[in-house]
């Protein structure tokens, strides 16, 4: 065995970059043993300790950084080495080679791109509203990734870009797709055209991708944050990217994605739709269709339906195919859940979905309101009950990993799969556990190698109920495209190589959950 | 043009240069003493310069004189409207309040702190996150030092924990300056002398490392760093969601260090408590 130190003196690192960079390391196969420090002499003589402590180390001074590790031979050891060094240099690295500046201010970041017409933000939400007024200001567009933006803020925001002709996307407005370009969590999809305006940042990744796994494509597709669709903001931008696409020549058809809004933004929604000639699509989830129902939108009721709608009218299909394939769909869905069912012990009954996604954790509420007294959620919607405990499920719990009680100082959900992988296990332990619901979500912003983050913990769970001598099935949707830098093939066949029962869509998975169950009663 | 949004209250004169440099925080010292020039995501602090509309890029050297400071070539004069009081003020000081606020703002913590920062102290099953021999070695001492705090040994457990841990701020010392922070407020929130014990405290602590110096000299004197400030205020004053939002905003600071000062800070007033 052979222990090897790397010295870097004067080099500094945060906390995060040296943590990261232990986790990376620790991470390399070939790695028995591993610590990444500051030279301190209580850290030289806990790596002494450890047997990780060699002569060159012994040299290192509180402001210099160790790096320490076992491995089994000279030639492991210079690949490890390298490693170490691109991991350091990555994180060191403010990227000048590859053409792309780290400005810190909008000032500078105007200097290095002077004709810029959009600004993306993502900074500590009680300043992120002063640096959308500067950008808009200066003539930009904005798109607000920061949350915690006050609604005061938001709504003087958006009141003076629409005096001015601009769109402020957000606050907490993680996907748009503008020009072609994904921004924050977003899919590489086909050019088309179906434009999206969508108040769900994970509803328009989902229903973009399933347009452009048809071979159809998006033309914009604008992300406005959740609560401009409320009462209080009115969907100020909402109806001004409907008008924006029902003014764009590449756009045919509108697909509007939601969760339920206020009445008088639905209000004002119907009777702008009621003005615009190209066909609209509207995926309102969980909204009362009263509302809706003598308008020109074609209402959808999941996002699936929605993309589905909004291909048949831009391919001039007609829309009454949807209904037939959506029923034919679940006759098959029917059929795998009758031998799933068969494999559960009597005392597996309930559903356990762990989302990424909130939208996927609304819209899979919706197919088990009818169970109202037994469905559990942190983020409720309609009768659905609250969680007592966010960590513990209940009965039917269908858990939105990406609320702010599950994601501070860490991750979302989407990048770092930890949370959600000791909830699996936690999930499997429990005997009356009878389907583990889950989506993956690929695309920019995303974990960028899911599989080695999940399969580890499918295996576990394989373990945890071959030795309780019971079955758990494992029902996942993957959002992506062929185009994603993660490919949704290769996700889809892993994931399906370890026995889990992949779907095109969180709807067919819900579905398929749903249907295992009911089976079960 | 640069803009000040604030400065510390403990600011030394001084010619600086850049001794370390991240993405929102510039570290400059002067030989015997630091300044911060940090963008406001970092907020105040007794030796924080925050500024906005700067290329922290391009920043080499600075000059803090009597009525200004000088960042490169542009000098901005101090407005004292923008000066950062690290001092709380304890007006009055309501024991249950903030007794049944500690408890949630100790839940809270170990909810939403990183896997490896000290809460495994606060909760053992945290413990499972450690696993490399340097970390199970972290452990043992933490926990070894645990015990020695629980007994008032506190010399012995400094000595166990300093310098110990990640980061420019090993999570020893981010503990032991929570401790400081906590002794320091015990004596406002109860009207007793712990000025022997915080002494003693910071010499044992205090060492080679001049960054982590600072920041124990600070916590002596009772100086608070803004996130702290607003903590320990909604502690004593405000509701659950203060102090969420509050502890949220803590544990961002770094992957552990606004965790590991928190968990030094409980177990420095819990002493009192006992």
């Amino acid at each position: 065995m052979i222990v090897t130190g790397i010295l870097k003196r004067g080099e500094y690192f945060d906390s995060v970059s040296l943590m990261l960079i232990a986790k990376k390391i620790s991470e390399l196969e070939i790695v028995l043993d591993s610590a990444a420090v500051m030279g301190t002499p209580e850290n030289k003589s806990m790596l002494q300790t450890s047997g990780l402590l060699t002569d060159e180390l012994q040299h290192a001074g509180d402001m210099d950084l160790m790096i320490a590790y076992k491995c089994n031979s000279q030639n492991e050891s210079n690949l490890i080495t390298q490693k170490i060094n691109e991991f350091l240099k990555k994180s060191g690295d403010t990227d000048t080679s590859s053409g792309s500046q780290n400005p810190s201010s909008l000032e500078s970041a105007l200097k290095i791109l002077p004709d810029a017409n959009l600004v993306m933000i993502s900074v500590a939400g009680k300043y992120a509203g002063d640096e959308a007024m500067k950008a808009l200001q200066n003539g930009l567009n904005v798109m607000l990734f920061s949350d915690n933006v006050s609604i005061e803020k938001e709504i003087e925001l958006k009141k003076f870009a629409k005096e001015k002709g601009l769109f402020v996307m957000g606050p907490d407005c993680g996907t748009a797709i503008i020009n072609g370009v994904p921004l924050a969590f977003a899919n590489v999809v086909n050019h088309g055209n179906i434009g999206i305006v969508a108040a769900s940042g994970t509803g328009l990744q989902e229903v973009s991708c399933l347009i452009s796994n048809s071979g159809c494509g998006i033309s914009q597709a604008i992300g406005t944050g959740g609560r401009d669709v409320k009462k209080d903001v009115g969907g100020i931008m909402f109806l001004e990217g409907i008008k924006a696409l029902a003014e764009d020549k590449n756009t045919e058809v509108i697909l509007l994605v939601s969760k339920p809004p206020a009445d008088e933004v639905i209000t004002k929604i119907v009777e702008l739709i009621n003005e615009i000639e190209k066909p609209v699509v509207g995926i309102f989830l969980n909204a009362s269709a009263e509302l809706l129902k003598d308008s020109k939108i074609n209402t959808a009721k999941t996002l699936e339906e929605g993309a589905m709608l909004a291909i048949a009218y831009s391919q001039k299909k007609n829309s009454k195919e949807v209904s037939k394939r959506i029923n034919a769909r679940e006759i098959e869905l029917n059929k795998i859940a009758e031998n799933e069912s068969a494999k559960l012990n009597a005392g597996q009954k309930y559903l356990r979905a762990l989302f990424s996604g909130g939208t996927f954790c609304d819209e899979t509420q919706m197919f088990f309101q009818k169970m109202l007294e037994d469905v559990f959620s942190n983020t409720p919607v309609g009768k659905v009950k609250k969680l007592k405990d966010i960590w513990k499920s209940e009965k039917h719990t269908i858990v939105d990993l990406g609320d702010d009680d599950f994601t501070v100082g860490k991750p979302h959900p989407m990048i770092d799969y930890t949370t959600r992988n000791k909830r699996i296990l936690a999930e499997a332990n429990d005997p009356e556990t009878a389907v583990i619901l889950l989506d993956i979500v690929l695309g920019y912003g995303s974990n960028m190698d899911p599989i080695a983050e999940i399969l580890p913990v499918l295996k576990e769970v394989k373990k945890i109920t071959s030795r309780q001598k019971r079955y758990l099935p494992i029902v996942c949707s993957v959002t992506g495209t062929e185009k994603d830098p993660q490919n949704r093939t290769t996700v889809a066949t892993a994931l399906e190589a370890d026995g889990v029962l992949v779907l095109e869509s969180n709807a067919a998975a819900s579905k398929l959950a749903k249907f295992i169950i009911e089976k079960k009663r | 043009m640069i803009k000040l949004l604030s400065f510390g209250d403990h600011l030394e004169k001084g010619i600086y240069n850049v001794h370390s440099r991240f993405d929102k925080v510039i570290n400059f010292y002067s030989g015997k003493a630091f300044v911060f020039i940090v963008n406001n995501s970092i907020g105040g602090g007794p030796f924080n310069i925050v500024v906005d509309d700067v290329d922290f890029s391009e920043l080499e050297d600075l000059i803090i004189a009597e009525e200004y400071f000088q960042l490169n070539d542009e000098k901005v004069f101090f407005d004292n409207s923008k000066k950062y009081n690290s001092e709380l003020k304890v007006s009055d000081f309501n024991e249950n309040k903030f007794t049944s606020n500690l408890v949630f703002f100790e839940k809270t913590l170990i909810e939403n702190s990183s896997d490896k920062s000290l809460t495994f102290l606060l909760d053992e099953r945290r413990k499972k996150n450690f696993k490399s021999s340097y970390e199970i070695e972290f452990v043992r001492r933490f926990d070894l030092a645990a015990e020695y705090f629980i007994s008032s040994n506190f010399l012995e457990g400094i000595k166990l924990i300093k310098g110990v841990g990640f980061g420019l701020t090993p999570s020893g010392d981010d503990f032991i300056s929570g401790f400081l922070i906590a002794l320091n407020y015990l004596q406002k929130f109860y009207k007793v002398d712990n000025s022997d014990l915080i002494a003693h405290v910071y010499e044992a602590a205090k060492g080679e490392n001049i960054f982590t110096n600072v920041f124990l000299l600070a916590a002596k004197n009772g100086s608070l760093f803004e996130k702290f400030k607003n903590l320990i205020h909604s502690i004593l004053y405000s509701g659950q969601n203060e102090i969420l939002e509050n502890t949220r905003t803590l544990i961002s600071f770094g992957e552990t260090s606004g965790a590991d000062q928190g968990v030094g800070f409980l177990f420095g007033i819990k002493r009192n408590l006992k």
